[in-house]
């Protein structure tokens, strides 16, 4: 078990991480949260994340959102599931970075509470082992990992892979439009390849008519910032 | 914000802080400028790409758009400003052209390329580059050519002595950027005129 305290959210308490291993009922935890079993106020995590500190970062971004009011979720704990995901997609993340029926592994996040109390609730719910979270490396899948961040095949430093999952969790977009970014939905960045076309074309003919253009261009109200 | 947080730098837009975060030492800046259009929304494409482009920046931890904060890596390393200053290590043109290409590649245009926005790595020794704050996307020529002239001026101004240097950084940028002639022709009429274009008419 770990215990943390968020500089941001002195008022929400410590926020207590367990690692389970060997769990056999996971499928029926997961049917409970999905009825809503007010019994399991825990977040719920399939263990093959990267490093406790990716957690710490969902964490801080779910207590931000529930103290402006902005959860995207039903609740803290969905949310802190929601918020390890990179894009958007609320469904996606809850399948992903959720346990699945066949989940053995899995991380367990309360906020607030006593540990104490906690942990022997916890080892009443789930039928597994209790383990330290330095384990957790080894649950870690990191070719699943690299496709849910889209990580580059060719960065295996495992320093520079949590690097880019953090950077892109801390910048969740939606699921559209940046097709460099974005590779596998470039055909839903039209926008982008829209702008992109114009900018090139303005290039083009500023290239060859040069300053005239430019006389043109404020004419038709076409200018830099709208290409760019 | 936290109670350890200390201030480290006022500018007339932002402030920057250190502070302890999520066992981590994180910078935070904070942007108050009215004038600021979508704060940090439009950057957010801005940080994707270049990630995907491998150029080392300091890693995003948390953005705050509700109190206008960027929560980011505390890099230990030096500035290269004072490095060439000191007149260490000046082998770095090659890491800077480098860096500057991979950034091109993908669009993204710095906007205030200085020695003092540039770092190195302790750890690693490799070139950080920081401040993405008048970053923007643009794959005109003419942008990057203007991106290369304001780390020149720069660096004539803070470095008389190392022009050199520049042309170095321009070798490596050439070299490993394969749209670049086009630019560096671009570079040479921004040379002559200056940042702004040329108003006719």
């Amino acid at each position: 078990m770990q215990t943390h305290s968020f500089e941001l959210f002195p008022d929400r308490g410590l926020i207590h991480i367990f690692l389970f291993s060997e769990v056999k009922n996971s499928s029926e935890l997961r049917k409970r949260l999905l009825s809503h079993d007010t019994e399991l106020s825990y977040a719920f995590i399939n263990a093959r994340i990267l490093d406790v500190f990716q957690l710490l970062i969902a964490i801080n971004c779910a207590l931000h959102n529930e103290k402006c009011s902005i959860l995207k979720t039903r609740n803290i704990n969905s949310e802190i599931v929601y918020n390890l995901s990179p894009n958007t997609n609320i469904n996606e993340a809850l399948r992903r970075f959720g346990i699945s029926d066949d989940s053995t592994n899995i991380i367990v996040v309360k906020v607030g509470g006593e540990a104490n109390e906690i942990k022997s609730h916890l080892t009443s719910l789930i039928q597994g082992t209790e383990t330290s979270l330095e384990n957790l490396f080894k649950f870690g899948d990191l070719g699943i990992i690299k496709k849910y961040y889209r990580v580059d095949n060719k960065v295996n430093d495992v320093k520079e892979i949590l690097n880019i999952i953090v950077g892109s969790m801390a910048v969740k977009i939606e699921i559209t439009a940046d097709p460099i970014s974005n590779p596998l939905l470039a055909s839903g960045g039209c926008s982008v390849y829209f702008k992109k076309t114009l900018s090139k074309l303005i290039d083009k003919v500023v290239k060859e008519f040069g300053d005239k253009m430019i006389l043109a261009s404020i004419t038709f109200g076409l200018n830099r910032s709208t290409a760019g | 914000m936290t109670e350890n947080a200390i201030l480290i730098k006022q500018g007339a837009e932002a402030r920057v802080y250190t502070t302890p975060f999520l066992t981590k030492k994180a910078i935070i800046k904070e942007r108050f400028g009215k004038a600021y259009r979508h704060p940090i929304l439009d950057k957010k494409l801005t940080a994707r790409r270049i990630t995907q482009a491998r150029v080392d920046t300091p890693v995003l931890y948390f953005v705050d758009m509700e109190n206008n904060k960027i929560y980011m890596e505390f890099i230990e390393g030096k500035v290269v400003k004072d490095l060439i200053l000191e007149n260490k290590e000046i082998k770095k043109a090659e890491k800077i052209g480098i860096a500057i290409a991979r950034m091109h590649s993908v669009d993204v245009i710095h906007g205030d390329l200085t020695t003092s926005n540039l770092l190195l790595r302790d750890s690693n020794k490799s070139l950080v580059v920081i401040d993405f704050g008048l970053s923007y996307i643009s794959s005109l020529p003419e942008d990057k050519a203007v991106d290369l002239y304001v780390l020149e001026r720069a660096f004539l101004s803070t470095h008389p002595n190392f022009e050199n240097m520049f042309a170095e950084i321009l070798e490596a940028y050439a070299k490993n950027y394969k749209a670049s002639k086009e630019i560096l022709a671009k570079f040479a009429d921004v040379r002559l005129r200056g940042r702004k274009r040329n108003m006719v008419g």
